[in-house]
């Protein structure tokens, strides 16, 4: 075997190990997301998850993968690729791995539209992301066309592409959902729904956590010895980013709660997506700091502006990926606080929200109009479980259930 | 020296409420019989002795016997109205409707049962809200009666809510409707419930109604979640 055969097949077999890390996260969202709701809705969450995922598999071979990394002569889209059959093996692998992102970003949706909306017009909404919205903006970046990729956009593994993306996606969801009910008083008293399983929590966040080393590591697209530098800025961002949390807490005093801490690693992990490759380890610790920080900031703001974000998604994913696509600019390895390259990265990033938010808002909203993207008060008083599945999560507590 | 009537309605209300539901009702009325027949005139009731005998009468697994004796020593030290409601009243309409052998008594019979089943549970939420001793029980039963949803209901509903409202005494609610008619009115209070306290006390407290319900021997042929 010769020494470029041996390499191709390591790159291979790394990308489709990576793949399956980044394939288990959706485990990983699934407890943490099931973890953070009410016992009615858990199942629900449980089965947005596992069909987003399916349904975005078929729906990004189909479509996603070639607007993304199809030939993109415009810089806009790719136009090849589609329901890809024939390939190079190597490329079946991206693909594979790619496939998982795109299931990524739509799970971040779902977390956040928890305990109210409507389980098939929510499996449309994934489709539309996974198959167009999430695509379209990642052939920006990553197809070697895009526009922003020609201008020279730092977005190593999808701070902005998949994390904030997903983030904004959410955002227009919970505007278009609204609330769920009594979250607010009529006084705008924020009301907290804790989650019923927070152990479940903490091991969903660690699951994630252990899901983004092949998240970043195999963002390399090949088997190299930088994925020891990228993975180590991974777990140090993540640490800093509890870290940044739990100080920003202490010194303003508030509450140390575990699910935000939780969504306090999530943050740092986030905000170094962007950057893992082209930043030393001291400043992959700075970022998590800060996006310890951010992601405190960003969700005490939400809650008294009526986004009812019920995993705080919005903050964790949204905000801190801006956060974090900005840092690979400010500290790119060698060519630190480059304005030029600051500007680029803040057109990035203003580019995600202006192209994922409104279309994003036009689909929930054109759901709605067509069927109800919003459950009725009464199943959200029996809990989604029951009446989207016919299931409950905990029959000892729910087994006569609405007999 | 026989004890008195209130005396063996509190007896009752012990040991049915410590069956905790899970009781065929052919083991609450073996209990029912067992209380008046052999306890009746005793006037210190030895409540382990009472255990002793529903034993000897009972299958023990059919009446979850082990659970009981703890339950009863619990409830023993509760007031009257915390324990729940006397379930002799169920009981005795469901013998008339055995006597009759009409269909038309069965679907009297079920409808008591129903209306015992929703009574407590709209009693129980009630009673949690007196205990937040700050009026809104009063705020809740003032509002709740207006609510549009539950003014649509047919009269006879409406109507002993109204007098209810006016003067909530335990087990005195026991309006006549089908389940659809409770249902709406069990949704219009989670939906006051959320607003006012969010929801998860509006859950919390939902709860309690339903646990409270299941505790009836009503509730074995119509189950309160079936209300939720």
């Amino acid at each position: 075997m010769s020494p470029e055969t041996l390499q191709s097949n390591l790159d291979t077999m790394w990308i489709v190990v990576a793949a399956a890390l980044v394939f288990f996260m959706q485990a990983g969202f699934a407890m943490l997301e099931s973890g953070m709701v009410r016992s009615k809705n858990s199942i629900n969450v449980i089965m947005k998850n596992y069909t987003d995922m399916c349904f975005g598999a078929v729906v990004f071979w189909l479509a996603g993968y070639g607007l993304m990394f199809g030939v993109n002569k415009s810089g806009w889209f790719g136009t090849d690729s589609f329901a890809m059959r024939f390939a190079e093996n190597s490329e079946f692998a991206i693909l594979f791995f790619q496939m998982m992102f795109a299931a990524t970003a739509a799970t971040i949706v779902s977390g956040a539209l928890a305990e109210r909306i409507r389980f098939v017009p929510y499996l449309f909404a994934a489709m539309i992301i996974t198959g167009f919205i999430y695509p379209v903006y990642g052939s920006w970046v990553w197809n070697e066309n895009g526009w922003l990729a020609q201008r020279g956009f730092v977005d190593f593994a999808g701070s902005t592409v998949v994390h904030s993306i997903g983030g904004w996606c959410a955002l227009a969801g919970v505007m278009v959902l609204g609330p769920r009910l009594g979250k607010y008083g009529s006084d705008g008293e924020v009301r907290e729904i804790g989650g019923h399983n927070l152990p479940l929590v903490a091991f969903g966040g660690l699951i994630l956590w252990l899901g983004w080393f092949g998240f970043n590591g195999g963002s390399t697209l090949e088997a190299n010895s930088s994925i020891g530098k990228i993975c180590l800025n991974t777990h140090l961002a993540g640490a800093a980013g509890v870290v940044g949390f739990v100080l920003t807490r202490v010194i303003l005093g508030g509450k140390l709660l575990m699910t935000q801490t939780v969504n306090g690693g999530l943050a740092g992990l986030v905000g170094i997506t962007a950057g893992c490759s082209t930043m030393d380890p001291m400043m992959a610790v700075v970022v998590g700091l800060i996006a310890g920080c951010v992601c405190v900031v960003a969700m005490t703001l939400t809650e008294p502006m009526q986004i009812d974000d019920a995993v705080g998604a919005i903050a964790v994913h949204g905000i801190c990926g801006v956060w974090g696509t900005l840092a690979a600019g400010i500290f790119y390895e060698g060519d630190m606080f480059n304005m030029a390259r600051i500007e680029t990265q803040v057109i990035g990033v203003s580019a995600a929200f202006l192209w994922a938010f409104p279309t994003a808002y036009l689909t929930f909203k054109t759901i709605s109009v067509i069927v109800d993207l919003r459950c009725s008060s009464m199943d959200e008083q029996r809990g989604l479980d029951y009446s989207e599945h016919h299931e409950v999560g905990y029959p000892e507590f729910q087994a006569q259930l609405h007999q | 020296m026989p004890v008195n009537d209130q005396e063996r309605s509190l007896r009752r209300r012990i040991v049915f409420k410590a069956m905790n539901g899970n009781a065929t009702p052919a083991a609450i009325q073996t209990a029912i019989r067992t209380l008046d027949n052999e306890f009746g005139e005793v006037e210190n009731l030895r409540f382990n002795q009472l255990i002793d005998r529903l034993r000897d009468r009972l299958d023990s697994a059919e009446a979850n016997l082990s659970k009981v004796l703890g339950n009863i020593m619990t409830l023993r030290t509760k007031s009257a109205d915390e324990i729940g409601p006397d379930p002799l009243r169920s009981q005795a309409a469901g013998a008339a409707s055995k006597r009759t052998g009409s269909a038309a008594g069965l679907a009297a019979t079920r409808r008591e049962g129903l209306a015992d089943v929703f009574g407590t549970l709209v009693e129980s939420v009630v009673s949690s809200l007196r205990h937040r001793g700050d009026n809104s029980h009063q705020s809740f039963l003032d509002e709740w009666t207006k609510c549009s949803d539950v003014q649509a209901l047919a009269g006879r509903v409406v109507g002993p809510l109204t007098d209810w409202a006016a003067d909530p005494q335990p087990d005195a609610f026991r309006p006549v409707g089908t389940v659809d008619h409770f249902r709406i009115l069990v949704h219009a209070m989670y939906l006051w419930l959320c607003e006012k306290f969010g929801p998860v006390d509006a859950d919390r407290m939902l709860n309690q109604g339903v646990r409270a319900a299941e505790g009836l021997p009503a509730a074995v042929t119509n189950p309160p979640r079936q209300l939720l």
